[in-house]
């Protein structure tokens, strides 16, 4: 009962100090919350792109159809999971149409059934759009629905005719739009659909035929994808059947979810680290501040677990509040996020705070500070009564770091959580223990020596009175001192993380839209290389220089031979699979001096010259192709060409930015070598509008008829569209993170400054000017504010560059940009913070400065 | 030298104004040390704040060598009483970072005193707390505290200290010895002191006394 009474007397007694404090920890639940949101909902809307791209949730595809045992698998495993298949079958074959000058091209016939497709729409240019009756009537009519493209090489209008094979069909309509069309990378030719059960009339599916079949699959709502594709894989043993969700349904597509996911899963996690942190910070500078009346309560006999219980009350209090408070207001303001969500970063929220988010926000509400106060008052309790009446604390025990323990292993269990990988978690939790460590080992030690240093020096030093005195106080409240850049550097190091990150995510995820290619162009001849650089200058075609590409095969590693395993072995799992494949496959080299424009050599020398023929071939390799072959710069490579061994050394490891989708090559060997060998050139156009693109076509087909030349610009534009999309939704999230955290960090410096009411009174008394006193408060909280960035930024970078190498393939920009408004930003905000908090003081009388 | 006129001081409590002081006249010509006495809640504190300009009077004025102190601005009165002023707290009020050394030195360096430190050990000697400069007040005792606090208040050589209740931390032996100091100290360098105290057997050590009785300040 006295408990309940002391809690309930503490809170009325210092209504306005509570309300303060609960609306600072509901500010930063309520950013808190939002930022879940955000990243839940960002989450889910690239799930679904990703679902729209692959047309369905699961698809299972390879170059034969499914056997019967195989399918009797699937259709006893997905059942009661499957709602819905759709199967397709693509081949290429020649087109025509009936004219008789009309001549053939090559096009990707689509097979596909009248569901189709499962997920995303086919939108047609007269407003019509893919559906089950629509396909009825193209059954019974013999319809084919053809891309601009084919309507423009071919001339064709709806109601023409298009021979597939042996079967003529009619025109229905020409594709606008098709959201499936990253299904199968860079198709090599324009596609044409028409309905499955009239691909067997064009007799174009014979014995050897080279065709994919697909079974697309639609799952009930609650399945994980991932984990219905690795049973899936279990049941078929055929590494040549693939199954792919919507997570690998393309390579690129791929990595970037996978670069995003880990990034929201970073941004939860900081976002939580910060709270606790801000949350942690508010609750202990309250229990130090209630230090004297611990001692009183324990003078009177007051036991102390009677103490603790009260205060563990007023915690649970005042989290349960800001937690409820947090709920209704995030509901409250849910509708402005949707429609700004939806303006900036053409994301749909979801109307509601899920369950997951409001356990968080009570866990960091309550359970994070419930597990983090205590420690603090069992370390006072150890304190003689006589220290705590006279509020003498000290950070003399080291063992006391022991007493965090449970809190960072229930932070460690949440990071996992929120991040949902075990490695994100463990690298913040640790990195963040780190920090702490550093701090509070360090610190104490450099800031005693100081203390003693200056005890030899007069006020007027360093510098001037107002900065002497200003280093006094922060150098001698030590554990003041030392809590608060320990908050401020966690803070400081968290925001700099997602600020690195995302720079380097943007970088990679955006190219400039004059830098992006149109067409592409396979198979030119050594022959046409020059005739076909002269026919693009005569008829001002903007092309890329054509690049080499000789085929080869690697048949040494550092002189030991690369075993070409034989196809006849028995079961191999799919790592093995790929294992062999990758290095059984061939390769295509190329040679070049200098680098592209989305290539940067990131280990490594650039190329000594053109080869003179002695030592060792210079080879310069794609940085994630040579860690997956298990090399590095200085290894020796022996690549057969046609016969002839190519000794060579890699130079240099490049990174390729792969959103540039210029020509690129994982293998580069120096110029001078292979020019002789019998190679084929590779090249690209660049932006050109659709009318350019497809007059490009025509001329190039017309004099040059063995060069396959196809369009990637919608592919390109579509992609590039969504990675966009992305980038903002992942500088929007930064934003909101950082927002949150300056806030937080911010609330610590105001809840610092505003005890600073009696040392300005004191000071005021000895004859300092409110003007001399400003002066000293600021210098000490900008020296604390420059301390704590200076190590928040360098354990930012660490800790980014960690990540970019752990997650992000090694993708790291150093952001400067953010490293220099960022740290002049801080400044500049903990001036106004300091002016704004002391502005009230300027005025007051000594009295009423002691009585604040 | 000191002069009240006709001063009242009003406090909003609750809502309620309570009158602690009501026309205060005082009027004093000439170096001394004056003890105002008076029981728990008398105003005698609250007078020692006027006169110090920590606070203001609610109406009349203090004057100090003919300067209106209750017109000053804070910024005006701050200046004047780092000159003029030295206070001595009954809870010492020294800045707990600070050795006893810097407190002392803190107004002198305010001042852009020359050999700040060097009168600082002068002064820190004349309150016999020689070899003690750099412990920081945690490490002093009470008494120590206040003979730093002392110190400190005669460091700048102010025409008036303010005393209140110098002793009312301390116990009758220690307090006696500050008060010693105290009184020593203000008649070797001619100053004058003000001290509050409710002890009357100190009282009768001063020059003069007055008590604080019914809001008004009577001469005993």
């Amino acid at each position: 009962m006295i408990v309940l009474k002391l809690a309930n007397r503490e809170l009325k007694n210092n209504l306005k100090y509570w309300s303060l404090f609960t609306l600072n920890l509901t500010i930063g639940l309520i950013g808190f919350a939002f930022i879940l949101l955000f990243r839940d909902n960002i989450s889910f809307a690239l799930e679904e792109r990703a679902k729209t791209m692959l047309s369905a949730d699961l698809a299972i595809s390879g170059r034969r159809s499914l056997s019967e045992d195989e399918r009797k698998a699937v259709e006893v495993y997905l059942r009661g999971k499957k709602t819905e298949v759709s199967k397709i079958i693509e081949l290429y074959s020649m087109g025509k149409t009936l004219n008789e000058k009309s001549i053939s091209r090559l096009l990707l016939i689509k097979a596909v059934e009248s569901n189709y497709p499962l997920i995303g729409n086919v939108h047609l240019t007269d407003g019509r759009e893919f559906s089950p009756v629509f396909f009825q009537k193209a059954i019974k009519s013999n319809f084919v629905y053809i891309s601009e493209e084919v309507a423009y090489q071919f001339n064709l209008k709806k109601t023409e005719k298009l021979k597939l094979g042996k079967h003529v069909f009619t025109v229905d309509g020409i594709i606008e739009s098709d959201s499936t069309s990253v299904m199968r990378g860079f198709g090599l030719a324009p596609k044409v659909y028409i309905p499955k059960v009239l691909l067997d009339k064009t007799d174009l599916i014979q014995f050897g035929t080279v065709a994919w079949y697909s079974d697309f699959f639609m799952l009930k709502k609650h399945l994980s994808l991932e984990k219905e594709k690795l049973e899936l894989e279990k049941r078929i043993e055929d590494p040549a059947i693939k199954v792919k969700s919507p997570r690998n349904s393309s390579q690129q597509l791929g990595r970037v979810i996978g670069y995003l996911s880990d990034y929201l899963g970073l941004i939860g996690v900081v976002a939580l680290l910060i709270s606790s942190v801000g949350g942690s910070y508010l609750f202990q500078n309250y229990i130090f501040e209630r230090i004297k009346q611990i001692g009183i309560l324990k003078s009177l006999g007051l036991s102390k677990y009677k103490i603790t219980a009260s205060f563990i009350i007023i915690i649970l209090g005042l989290g349960l509040i800001s937690t409820v408070i947090t709920l209704i207001i995030s509901q409250l303001l849910l509708p402005i996020a949707l429609s700004f969500a939806k303006e900036w970063v053409s994301i749909d929220l979801t109307n509601q705070i899920g369950f997951d988010i409001f356990v968080i926000v009570f866990l960091i509400g309550v359970m994070t500070n419930l597990l983090i106060c205590p420690p603090v008052l069992f370390q006072i309790f150890k304190l003689k009564t006589i220290n705590l009446l006279n509020a003498q604390i000290g950070l003399s025990d080291k063992k006391q770091i022991l007493f965090y323990i449970p809190a960072l292993g229930f932070l460690w269990g949440l990071s996992i959580w929120q991040s949902h990988s075990f490695k994100i978690g463990s690298v913040f939790t640790f990195s963040l223990l780190s920090i702490f460590v550093l701090v509070l080992g360090l610190l104490p030690l450099l800031l005693n020596k100081l203390s003693d240093k200056l005890k030899e020096k007069s006020l007027l030093r360093p510098y001037s009175l107002a900065f002497g005195v200003a280093v006094r106080l922060m150098v001698r409240n030590r554990i003041s001192t030392v809590f608060t850049i320990l908050c401020l550097a966690t803070g400081f190091s968290l925001i700099s993380v997602i600020a690195q990150v995302d720079k380097g995510l943007t970088q990679e995820l955006t190219t400039k839209e004059t830098t992006r290619p149109s067409l592409f162009m396979f198979d030119i001849q050594d022959n046409q290389y020059e005739d076909l650089k002269e026919f693009a200058l005569n008829h001002k075609i903007p092309l890329l220089e054509p690049t080499p590409m000789i085929r080869a095969r690697l048949t040494k590693k550092n002189g030991v031979k690369v075993e070409r395993v034989q196809e006849t072995e028995g079961f191999r799992t799919r790592e093995e699979d790929g294992e062999r494949r990758f290095n059984n496959r061939g390769v295509n080299l190329s040679y070049s001096l200098e680098l592209n424009d989305a290539e940067s050599i990131v280990e490594g020398r650039p190329f000594s010259g053109v080869y003179s023929g002695d030592g060792k071939v210079e080879i310069s390799l794609e940085k994630r192709y040579a860690k997956r072959l298990g090399v590095s710069v200085g290894d020796e490579l022996t690549y057969n060409v046609l016969g002839v061994d190519v000794e060579g050394v890699i130079v240099n490891l490049r990174q390729v930015k792969w959103t540039s989708f210029l020509p690129n090559f994982f293998t580069v060997i120096q110029p001078g070598v292979l020019e002789d060998a019998p190679k084929t050139f590779l090249a690209a156009v660049k932006k050109q509008s659709k009318e350019e693109q497809y007059k490009t076509q025509d001329l190039i087909v017309s004099k040059f008829n063995n060069i396959s030349i196809i369009s990637v610009s919608e592919l390109i534009t579509k992609i590039l569209e969504m990675f966009e999309a992305m980038a903002w939704a992942i500088g929007i999230m930064s934003f909101c993170c950082i927002s949150v955290g300056i806030f937080v960090l911010f609330s610590i410096v105001q809840s610092q400054l505003r005890k600073k009411h009696i040392d300005f009174a004191l000071q005021k008394i000895m004859g300092m000017s409110s003007q001399e006193i400003f002066k000293s408060f600021l210098w000490e909280y900008l020296t604390l504010v420059f301390i704590s960035l200076f190590m928040g930024t360098c354990f930012g970078v660490i800790i980014s560059y960690i990540v970019s190498i752990l997650f992000l393939d090694g993708i790291f920009v150093f952001n400067f940009e953010f490293f220099f408004i960022f740290n002049l930003g801080a400044l500049i905000f903990c001036y106004l913070v300091v002016k704004y908090t002391f502005s009230s003081y300027y005025n007051k009388s000594v009295n009423d400065l002691f009585q604040i | 030298m000191i002069r009240f006129n006709n001063v009242d001081k009003k406090f909003l409590q609750a809502q309620k104004e309570i009158s602690v002081l009501k026309g205060i006249n005082f009027d004093l010509k000439e170096n001394g040390i004056i003890a105002i006495v008076g029981k728990s809640g008398a105003g005698k504190s609250t007078f020692l704040s006027l006169l110090a300009g920590l606070d203001k009077p609610s109406s009349g004025y203090i004057s100090i060598d003919n300067t209106n102190i209750s017109q000053m601005s804070e910024e005006e009165i701050t200046q004047f009483r780092s000159k003029n002023i030295g206070i001595i707290f009954q809870n010492f009020h020294l800045i707990d970072h600070f050795t006893a050394i810097e407190n002392i030195m803190l107004p002198l360096e305010i001042h852009k005193m020359q050999n700040a430190k060097e009168k600082a050990l002068k002064v820190l000697k004349l309150v016999g707390l020689e070899g003690r400069e750099n412990h920081f007040p945690k490490q002093l005792s009470g008494g120590e505290k206040q003979r730093v606090a002392i110190a400190r208040a005669y460091a700048t050589s102010p025409k008036i200290i303010l005393a209140d209740e110098p002793s009312g931390n301390l116990d009758p032996e220690t307090g006696e010895r500050v008060m010693n100091v105290l009184f020593q100290t203000a008649r070797e360098l001619d100053q004058t002191v003000i001290l509050v105290t409710h002890d009357f057997e100190l009282a009768k050590k001063c020059d003069h006394t007055f008590e604080i009785k019914n809001h008004q300040l009577i001469k005993l």
